[in-house]
């Protein structure tokens, strides 16, 4: 069973906050980003958050006698060796199956998610914090996210000359205000219907 | 070098050679320009999806392996929201931007340079353009109300349709109609699983289940040893590491003989043969799971 590595003290977490960076704010940044690589490298794992939790706790435990001279190839090390164990130890039996069957219980993925959720909630989440973001980024991200599919690309360098952007800025720019949304998403249903703050460790900066 | 938005999307529909995998993680990993495009594939590996651009192949890999991850299905579900147009309102509408305002400001100054009788005739166009604007406006509200009537019944159909089939029928979709519906003709089988640990599935001492060939409903009762929460879930996935299904804040059941068990209800379709894994998380505050035990069981011809 994979443990959480929420139990880090703080004086691990702290010392593995100044291995990333002097300024502790900018440590944070750091920090959640090389979770985030972590989780997408354990995924499709079910437990890849917790396996990403493991080796944020194996590096933090390492003392600060232990030179590091890069901590994120060296995460990237700590991973690889951890999938190995992991992928190694668990599913030592090959079971040919189904896999059509398995996707998920009715066959259709999609309908199974939505079933399971509580999407009213979820809808009333999505409104507040599409609130919470300024007007021309609201018109941003709804523009470049249209429901209809006709002219995409086109309409999506247009919005980047209306912007005075490049498609790379644009294109950047929504990933953040993207992850923003989805992040005060995440944390109003959470929390229940109570006002969702954008986290302030994601301050735009474009 | 930048992978390709191609090799990016390959690797995150799990169609990678494993030392390609493996080059493309360092770099990810190591540059942050990587990371941002490979956050931006898969956004848009989302998006192409919902909007059915993906191939057949891929969309089947994006069901069968991208979506096995709980925070992508996370995203798939966001990204829907995001498109939907029922929840798009106009922002501009409601608070101008600045160049709006400077936009009206000035014109508002043109208005109050011209002349009364000048100012009459340009009210006089202003009423019958704003006049033709609400007609048309109503007149596409009045389409949009009728199609929306029209999507309602046919949904209701639909769902008249699904009952009626789902009355007489056995297939693994309709078994999964007849549990939605509430509809509980097919016989139910319960089975207790006592915790065990992933070693145990190689030693034998497993528990076995036949492979039904009868529709039927699962019960898996997970036995607990002690009941120290008061919601539950429980992730099913098969020995692989495929996931079968998930249920969220379940209470537990007393049973028989003395006890309390979670249980997990499901289509016995849903279990082909194989090795499977139930794993039991206790919900804590802010639905925060603490891993309780795992509970391993057989399905078998």
């Amino acid at each position: 069973m994979i443990k959480s590595g929420q139990d880090l003290d703080g004086v691990d977490l702290k010392q593995f906050l100044a291995r990333l960076h002097q300024d502790e704010g900018q440590a944070w940044l750091e920090y959640d980003k090389l979770r985030q690589k972590l989780v997408m490298f354990f995924e499709p794992h079910f437990e890849a958050p917790e396996l990403a939790e493991e080796v944020l706790d194996r590096i933090a435990k390492k003392s600060n006698s232990f030179e590091i001279r890069n901590v994120v190839e060296f995460a990237f090390g700590v991973a690889r060796n951890l999938r190995k164990e992991t992928f190694h130890n668990a599913p030592s039996l090959v079971y040919l199956v189904n896999e059509e069957q398995l996707t998920s219980a009715s066959g259709n993925p999609e309908m199974d998610f939505l079933d399971s959720s509580d999407i009213a909630r979820k809808r009333v989440c999505f409104q507040r914090c599409l609130q919470q973001l300024t007007p021309s980024d609201q018109q941003l991200i709804l523009n470049y996210y249209p429901p209809d599919d006709e002219n995409l690309e086109s309409r999506r360098q247009r919005l980047a000359e209306t912007a005075g952007m490049s498609w790379g800025t644009l294109r950047t720019k929504v990933v953040r205000l993207r992850s923003r949304l989805a992040e005060c998403c995440t944390q109003c249903y959470l929390q229940g219907i109570t006002k969702p703050k954008m986290g302030k460790h994601h301050k735009e900066q474009s | 070098m930048l992978d390709s938005h191609e090799v990016l999307a390959r690797y995150l529909l799990g169609d990678l050679s494993d030392p390609e995998r493996e080059r493309l993680e360092k770099e990810y990993f190591t540059n942050d320009g990587a990371w941002e495009s490979l956050i931006a594939v898969e956004n848009e590996l989302i998006d192409s999806y919902i909007r059915g651009r993906l191939s057949d192949r891929q969309q089947k890999q994006f069901q069968q392996y991208f979506l096995q991850s709980p925070r992508r299905r996370e995203r798939f579900e966001f990204d829907r929201l995001l498109m939907d147009p029922t929840l798009r309102q106009t922002p501009e509408a409601a608070s101008p931007s600045p160049t709006e305002r400077k936009l009206r400001a000035s014109w508002l100054g043109i208005f109050k340079r011209i002349p009364a009788p000048q100012m009459l005739t340009a009210a006089i166009i202003l009423m019958l353009a704003a006049g033709a604007f609400l007609a048309f406006q109503n007149h596409r509200l009045t389409v949009q109300l009728q199609r929306m009537q029209s999507e309602q019944t046919t949904l209701q159909t639909e769902i008249r349709n699904l009952r009626e089939s789902a009355t007489h029928s056995s297939s693994p979709q309709q078994e999964q109609a007849n549990e939605i519906l509430g509809i509980t003709q097919i016989p139910v089988i319960s089975i207790l699983l006592e915790p065990g640990n992933l070693r145990a599935a190689g030693s034998g001492n497993v528990h076995q289940l036949p492979r039904l060939t009868m529709p039927a409903s699962i019960v898996l009762a997970l036995d607990l040893a002690r009941d120290e929460y008061p919601l539950y879930t429980i992730k099913l996935q098969t020995a692989d590491g495929h996931a079968v299904r998930e249920v969220i804040s379940q209470r537990s059941q007393p049973i028989e003989g003395g006890g309390r068990a979670v249980l997990l209800k499901f289509p016995s379709a849903v279990l082909p043969k194989g090795d499977y894994i139930a794993w039991l998380f206790g919900e804590a505050g802010n639905r925060k799971l603490q891993s309780i035990d795992s509970y391993v069981f057989s399905v078998v011809e």
